[in-house]
């Protein structure tokens, strides 16, 4: 009954519905591929934000990966040894200063990812395509804590770590690989950000 | 989709728990693979273990002062500044304190791991580090009288001290 007056009622109205379906079903390929991007970015995680770098091993000498980063954060354990996927207390010690906020941006970073992470795999499952927005935002949100936290590593250079730690042997360095998150955040939220707005179009056109 | 973020969850809520590291036990026994962790930690953070029952096993040396006094302690060669392997090579360990006359150390200048290995409990004296001035060794391995060193270490209160007799399983040197 519904199907039948929907049909007969208006030929332009239709047409509008038509039109609204074609372009949500381009949508499709965006949440899938965001998330992807997302689940690349918790491997990504295992970077290490902050690092001894030493060419004499060669390698990463001793590392905070951004999950130790942000379970550090979260738990404020920052001087327990053994941590997973890194080792935040040596660098406290030098660094307490640059360490907090490492850990503080490391745990706001990924917990702004984790959720744009669940926010798209609901925009999945659901076809929700009215959450690209809200992913964006928090995709940007976690971008630009991992530049913070990029930036807090890099203060580490202001501690005595390489005086003390490394004995200033100018094979070791501190390095950070926080800025590679905020790099590839920006492409998951490129991907949302143009879901939003074929999305807003899409729904411009049953106006 | 659901199981998907269902794990996701629970795997983030088990690292949680541990995600900052083993901090929430106790006792600590330093195993070859968490000796130096464990070490430089203490190093780092003595005010943690102070009530904590430790036990490890390492080899026992004589550290003498430039005012002659003789310091016995267990240790491990480790590199320098507890954990850079850039640097020159050191020992990392405690000096030990004992109410019972403690193993002697023996073949002391060799560069190998035929020492004398004791297996130890006991605790912390305090937080608070013995400064302990050496003479500084040349790059032949001679003691230089010009030049001196300074080693900071944590005292250890010595419960038990067992003697072992096959130390193969154990490091010599250690690194993270």
């Amino acid at each position: 009954m519904a199907k039948n007056q929907s049909a007969g009622a208006a030929p332009g109205q239709s047409k509008k519905l038509r039109s609204h379906a074609a372009a949500m079903a381009k949508l499709t390929p965006f949440p899938r591929i965001s998330f992807i991007v997302y689940i690349i970015l918790c491997v990504v995680a295992l970077l290490p934000w902050l690092c001894i770098y030493n060419t004499d091993i060669p390698g990463i000498e001793i590392k905070v990966s951004g999950w130790n980063a942000f379970f550090c954060g979260l738990t404020g354990k920052l001087t327990t040894p053994g941590g997973i996927f890194g080792n935040m207390d040596t660098f406290n010690y030098f660094a307490p200063d640059a360490c907090k906020p490492l850990a503080l941006y490391g745990l706001l970073a990924y917990a702004f990812l984790i959720a744009a992470l669940i926010l798209n795999g609901v925009m999945l499952s659901k076809k929700a395509q009215v959450l690209h927005l809200p992913a964006a935002v928090l995709g940007i949100g976690a971008a630009i804590f991992s530049v913070l936290g990029f930036s807090a590593a890099d203060s580490v250079n202001n501690s005595n770590i390489l005086v003390e730690y490394c004995q200033s042997n100018p094979a070791c360095s501190v390095e950070s690989y926080a800025i590679f998150t905020a790099i590839i955040l920006l492409v998951a939220v490129i991907f949302n950000v143009i879901g939003a707005v074929k999305f807003f179009k899409a729904q411009s056109l049953l106006k | 989709m659901k199981k998907f973020l269902s794990l996701l969850l629970a795997v983030l809520l088990c690292f949680s728990c541990f995600g900052c590291g083993k901090g929430k036990a106790k006792d600590y026994v330093l195993t070859e693979d968490t000796f130096f962790l464990l070490m430089t930690n203490m190093q780092y953070y003595p005010e943690q273990y102070l009530d904590s029952t430790l036990e490890f096993d390492c080899f026992t040396y004589a550290l003498t002062d430039v005012n002659d006094q003789t310091y016995i302690c267990g240790v491990r060669k480790s590199s320098s500044e507890y954990g850079c392997t850039c640097g020159r090579d050191t020992i990392i360990g405690f000096v030990l304190e004992s109410a019972e006359p403690l193993p002697e150390p023996r073949n002391q200048s060799a560069d190998n791991g035929d020492k004398t290995w004791v297996h130890l409990t006991g605790k912390l004296k305090s937080a608070e580090k013995t400064e302990i001035t050496i003479h500084a060794y040349r790059n032949d391995g001679t003691i230089d009288p010009d030049r001196n060193e300074v080693i900071s270490f944590l005292s250890f209160e010595v419960a038990s001290c067992d003697l072992i007799e096959d130390a193969s399983g154990l490091q010599y040197y250690v690194i993270k």
